[in-house]
């Protein structure tokens, strides 16, 4: 039976020894890498098409939730984390496996166990759920201060003040920002409720914009705005979206 | 005064004598005056605030028949054996029964709503002096707790690592249980010893970094500048390790290639320490991480607390370096 490729990816070299020892010894499955941050992780997993990732939560440059993410493929993952309530939570609401630190061998060994059995067993990935919880990973323990996106090969992390505004684009959402326009596949909806609410707005249906980037708005037909942005775009407010904006700059 | 008014009152519109008007003011007003203090007593030592409307309204119809018959009928009584001979006076007393018995509902109602009145007051007041105590009670017990904050964080992927180091290295997970018992110990015993020096303070720290050095290795770089004449420089405790923590959170865990964290103590005006630790900072990080500002927050309540001024904390973001800087007084 051919071995389940896993990769190691942790910011602290104890933790990276202790999974390695663990993993090393049970032989369940095989070590095919090890990374200690996110960019370096995404560039490993496209390389190395690992089976199964043991992803800390908290890593420099961007966290594990932000790092699976942006994968096209996701492999399995068994999500290591010291102490974080909110992740705990959302572990056991979507039944993901993982380890709080410090965990003991036989903890590892039964959530590897199950994970193992069930790529084997190609049941339906347990990746698909993952969808909300990263979504809510990335939103609720990181909170959106930046958005990071992947065009093919290359990954640009987007810091939210160069954000202009984003656009809905049928399942997708366009980021328009100082680093050019990058498609994101969430909805408005995420947005509009976890990016900070005291910046930006959703003030149409397809547009939420960035407050500190408007120059300026006027009436442009019955019950339409035109709002202007400081890079010259215009978009569209509707009365509704308008009558938020005039609220959030008066008060 | 009440008296004189039933005196004056009697001898102008009834047209009594000025004897008969006399002795019954006296006798009335010095009756109810005994009765008024047995129903002080009554409001102030029964424990009628507990009872139920109807009960209350019992009791309180109750006492006051028994009140309106142990007052007027033994005046009456004297009144009409003094003033025997006296039949317009003894008319008018008979003439006047009812109104004598209203007047005692009046008076009745007045002492004991009286009575109510100020016991409340008196129980508000104390009530508002408990609620002030208790506000300093908590106050002290947010301190403590402030002071406590450890982070669980940091608490729980300490052990992670010592866990790793037992089976890698053996020795150096023996120094790291010594360092975190000590570390634990200095953070508990600031619960009860508030106060501390800067020397203790900087010990505490070098603990936390030697701590983190396993988790982090050569990614931590600490540098130390402290004046000499300020190491016994009394400072609250457990005020450093908070900014030792935040330096590390976003000068190390944000930094892949690590950071060197600088300290820095020297004399600043008015006797007072002045404290900074700076770190660079990856301005795109990862954002908010758990327990982020929480350090900081209790720092700034703290310093409001103790000082009484937030003018104390600053901190300077530039150049992708991040400085807090702390002055303390000489206290």
């Amino acid at each position: 039976m051919e071995k389940i490729r896993c990769l190691l990816i942790d910011d602290e070299a104890p933790a990276r020894d202790l999974l390695r020892h663990y993993i090393r010894k049970s032989g369940l499955v095989e070590i095919v890498g090890e990374c200690s941050n996110g960019l370096e992780a995404v560039r490993m997993i496209h390389e190395l098409q690992p089976d199964l990732l043991f992803l800390d939560i908290q890593m420099p440059k961007i966290n594990g939730f932000e790092m699976l993410e942006i994968l096209q493929e996701k492999p399995e993952v068994i999500f290591c984390t010291a102490y974080d309530a909110f992740a705990i939570k959302a572990f056991e609401m979507h039944a993901v496996d993982y380890l709080l630190k410090p965990f003991s061998e036989e903890r590892l060994l039964e959530a590897t166990t199950r994970t193992t059995d069930r790529i084997r067993n190609r049941q339906p990935s347990a990746v698909q759920p993952y969808h909300k919880l990263i979504s809510e990973g990335t939103a609720q323990i990181a909170g959106l201060t930046k958005l990071v996106a992947r065009t093919g090969s290359k990954i640009t992390v987007i810091p939210l003040d160069t954000i202009h505004y984003l656009q809905a684009q049928d399942d997708y959402v366009l980021v328009v920002s100082d680093l050019g326009n990058h498609l994101k596949e969430k909805t408005m909806k995420f947005y509009e409720e976890h990016l900070p609410a005291d910046t930006f707005i959703r003030i149409h249906r397809s547009y939420i914009v960035n407050i500190k980037q408007i120059k300026n708005i006027y009436l442009f037909g019955k019950e339409t705005w035109s709002v202007v942005l400081k890079n010259g775009s215009e978009i569209r407010a509707s009365q509704q979206g308008y009558k938020k904006l005039r609220e959030m700059i008066s008060g | 005064m009440i008296a004189i008014t039933h005196m004056m009152v009697l001898y102008a519109f009834y047209n009594i004598s000025w004897a008969c008007a006399a002795t019954e003011a006296v006798l009335f007003n010095l009756s109810f005056a005994l009765i008024g203090v047995g129903l002080w007593f009554m409001v102030r030592f029964s424990d009628l605030n507990e009872k139920s409307w109807p009960e209350l309204l019992f009791i309180h119809l109750s006492v006051m028949t028994a009140v309106q018959l142990i007052w007027i009928l033994p005046v009456y009584g004297l009144l009409k054996l003094i003033f025997r001979e006296m039949a317009g006076y003894l008319l008018f007393l008979n003439e006047t029964i009812a109104i004598r018995v209203v007047t005692g509902i009046i008076l009745y109602t007045v002492v004991v709503s009286l009575a109510y009145l100020i016991v409340n007051l008196k129980k508000l007041r104390n009530q508002q002096l408990q609620q002030a105590e208790l506000q300093t009670l908590l106050k002290e017990t947010e301190l403590s707790m402030l002071r406590f904050q450890i982070n669980p964080h940091f608490l729980f992927n300490s052990l992670n690592s010592v866990n790793a180091l037992i089976l890698v290295n053996p020795q150096k997970a023996q120094e790291m249980v010594v360092n975190l018992s000590e570390f634990m110990r200095y953070s508990l015993e600031s619960g009860s010893k508030p106060l501390s020096t800067l020397e203790r303070e900087l010990e505490h720290c070098r603990l936390y970094f030697r701590i983190e050095k396993v988790r982090f290795g050569d990614r931590l770089k600490v540098v130390e500048e402290v004046h000499p004449e300020l190491v016994h420089h009394p400072v609250p405790a457990m005020i450093l390790q908070p900014l030792a923590e935040n330096a590390v959170k976003h000068g190390l865990s944000d930094l892949e290639e690590g950071a060197e964290i600088l300290i820095r103590c020297e004399p600043s005006d008015n006797g007072m320490a002045q404290i900074s630790v700076s770190n660079p900072y990856d301005p795109f990080a990862s954002g908010k991480r758990p327990g982020t500002g929480t350090g900081l927050r209790n720092l700034r309540e703290r310093f409001m607390n103790l000082y009484n001024r937030d003018d104390l904390i600053t901190i300077i973001k530039e150049h992708n370096w991040f400085v807090i800087t702390l002055k303390i007084p000489y206290s």
